[in-house]
């Protein structure tokens, strides 16, 4: 499902926390998204201690975390999703613990049956996701790692190779959160050498906020990802702002 | 036992360790390792660092018999390794200074650091300002208040100190701010992890620049007693005072090796920081290790009275060592940690740190069972002076307290 979205256009990936503000509210920013043009939904579940994240997400995680927003309540919520908007794959975002601690084999389970379509794992590099990437493909379920600048050719060449359906590739060194710009110079030459090694399709997010990154994005790469510019305007509940976000993002992409 | 050669070439201690962090960290770890293991046994490095260790920190600290102790517990001899003497007051001296050494080799302009009680950000801070590298600190801001004082030293050394306000703000949240900058500035800094603890292969260095502790012990009581311990104890929270003094002797199968975690008030209260007794196996700061967490895998907060100890994860190694039984891990509750640091304070004239304290109250315990002829090692990780002010606090409020403390050492030990 994954797969196909990305060999018919460039897809726009919208990130969301489950479960934040409330349950209700995320399910109406995840339709919000949906209607407004997102391809692909990556569900954020909510961690206590999310490393990779900046302010925006940490905030969110912190609130969910506090409001019992536990893995069975997130995949209620892509249910939901799922039932009504079936084409519209969802991506499991979550840090590795709570995959551990319910076990792998579980969680899988749970995520197909919930609607889920594929994993990101931004603290499970591919050396120690081995067997979770078995048994998630066991049930069809794609498992995308991550490329940052720091990787060279050895680990492009290992994430390309465990990586399903797209790699996700990390604008810069940092954390999540909106930036003005982005390192532009250093991901085309970095993404061009991804081009070299590998033919998989590569979706680039961190820091993408607006139009124009999209645009310059979708000029190097195959998918946009966006997160934090959601996830504040769905902490404030503006769906509005959330609409004209997600259509100024989509419009910009060059196909 | 058979050669004990862990980690393996992965990073694992039997099923824990690990590297479990985003990618963009995981080439400054290869980095590191590939750095480290080319040094470790470099002559150069290998002298630098012992001239820092002997003529800056302090080395090689006293193997203490403390007899007065001994007398009025009476069992087995309790000999004190004397780590609070050291410069910066504690143990954490030994791992900064190699760190620092080996972040001169990488050639590493910055360094960052968590800390919980403020004595890692003390030692780490003091040695940015020996070697001139720049230096941010991050604290929890729960910590910051209980220590204030360490985090003035801090600034006097030239360091900034950044203070954490998300999560427990405590010494696990500071990890984590510590770990978003390492991703965002991991080109140009380096982490001194402060504990054996973290991805591979910091549990590894940490462990082999804190294992001074134990060889120095080794040779001192072989010269003293003519033999080996009996029981070594050490309090542990992330665990790297406990692992500097156990590696030495893990071959050594006739030393029994007893750690003691933080049991706050008490491990059915749910309120303490025992991950090994009072947790489970999980993935949290890159390693996989035992965690108190929930069923789903959220951290839980943790509660002990001594920050150093605040902590709700373990190092891998130690996580290992109860799994094939060689090390054993006790608590110690807050009250017991207070009643160690009493009894050390009066018997023998030393105050503790109150994480020492935690394994001072246990090796009491355990030494009183044995007989005369034994004896038994205490890491005395730490120096009280940090502590002092928030005992007072502690004690000037709970009046009743106090009054149990006193009578018990009345009653105990007569003093």
């Amino acid at each position: 499902m994954i797969r196909k979205i990305f060999q018919e256009r460039k897809p726009l990936i919208c990130y969301f926390m489950a479960g934040y503000p409330s349950v209700e509210d995320s399910l109406k920013t995840a339709y919000t998204l949906i209607e407004s043009g997102a391809d692909i939904l990556e569900v954020g579940f909510p961690f206590s201690d999310p490393v990779a994240d900046g302010v925006t997400i940490q905030v969110a995680h912190e609130k969910a975390v506090k409001d019992g927003i536990t893995p069975p309540k997130v995949f209620e919520i892509t249910k939901n999703i799922k039932e009504r908007y079936p084409n519209i794959p969802l991506i499991a975002m979550t840090y590795y613990n709570p995959i551990f601690k319910v076990g792998e084999e579980k969680f899988c389970k749970m995520a197909k049956d919930s609607g889920i379509d594929g994993f990101i794992v931004p603290d499970l590099p591919p050396e120690e996701g081995k067997n979770f990437k078995e048994t998630a493909n066991k049930l069809d379920l794609s498992v995308t790692f991550l490329l940052a600048p720091t990787s060279d050719e050895d680990r492009i060449k290992l994430v390309s190779s465990m990586s399903d359906d797209f790699i996700y590739y990390v604008s810069l060194t940092g954390i999540t959160g909106e930036r003005q710009t982005l390192p532009w110079d250093e991901l085309r030459e970095k993404l061009s050498l991804v081009r070299k090694i590998t033919d998989k399709k590569v979706a680039v997010g961190f820091g993408v906020s607006k139009g124009e990154h999209a645009k310059i994005i979708s000029q190097i790469a195959d998918g946009v990802i966006v997160g934090s510019a959601i996830v504040r305007l769905q902490g404030k509940k503006d769906f509005e702002s959330l609409k004209n976000l997600v259509q100024e993002l989509k419009s910009n992409i060059e196909v | 036992m058979k050669k004990y050669t862990f980690p393996d070439e992965r990073g694992y201690y039997g099923q824990f360790g690990g590297k479990y962090l985003p990618e963009t960290l995981i080439p400054a770890l290869e980095e590191l390792e590939e750095q480290y293991l080319k040094i470790k046994n470099d002559g150069d490095f290998k002298r630098e660092l012992l001239y820092y260790l002997t003529e800056y920190a302090g080395r090689p600290t006293p193997l203490f018999f403390a007899s007065r102790l001994t007398q009025l517990v009476g069992g087995a001899k309790i000999y004190l390794k004397r780590e609070d003497l050291l410069h910066t007051g504690a143990h954490k001296i030994n791992n900064t200074l190699g760190q620092v050494l080996l972040t001169k080799r990488i050639g590493k302009k910055r360094i960052i650091a968590e800390t919980g009680a403020g004595q890692h950000g003390v030692s780490t801070a003091t040695a940015a300002a020996l070697f001139g590298l720049e230096c941010t600190i991050y604290m929890g801001e729960e910590d910051a208040e209980r220590q204030a004082l360490n985090v003035f030293r801090m600034k006097l050394l030239g360091a900034n100190v950044e203070i954490v306000k998300s999560g427990s703000r405590t010494l696990k949240d500071a990890v984590n701010e510590a770990l978003r900058d390492w991703v965002t500035n991991v080109r140009t800094t380096h982490y001194i992890i402060g504990s054996a603890l973290g991805p591979h292969p910091f549990p590894m260095i940490v462990r082999d620049f804190q294992s001074v502790i134990g060889e120095e012990v080794k040779n001192q009581i072989l010269e003293i007693e003519g033999r080996y311990p009996d029981v070594i104890v050490a309090c542990v929270g992330g665990g790297s005072n406990a692992i500097g003094i156990f590696y030495p002797f893990i071959e050594n199968e006739e030393v029994e090796l007893v750690g003691v975690e933080a049991g706050g008030y008490g491990l059915e209260t749910g309120m303490h920081a025992a991950s090994i007794s009072g947790g489970n196996v999980g993935v949290l700061h890159g390693m996989k290790s035992y965690f108190l967490q929930d069923e789903w895998g959220q951290i839980e907060t943790t509660h002990s009275i001594s920050a150093g100890l605040d902590y709700p994860g373990v190092g891998p190694e130690h996580a290992f060592l109860k799994e094939i039984g060689r090390a054993k891990y006790i608590t110690a509750t807050d009250e017991e940690a207070l009643e160690g640091f009493l009894l050390l304070s009066r018997t023998e004239g030393i105050i503790p740190a109150l994480e020492s304290a935690h394994a001072v109250i246990k090796a009491v315990e355990i030494a009183k069972s044995m007989d005369k002829n034994q004896c038994v090692v205490v890491n005395l990780s730490g120096r009280g002076d940090k502590d002092v002010q928030s005992v007072k606090n502690l004690l000037d409020t709970d009046k009743d307290l106090y009054e149990r403390l006193i009578k018990k050492l009345k009653e105990k030990y007569g003093v």
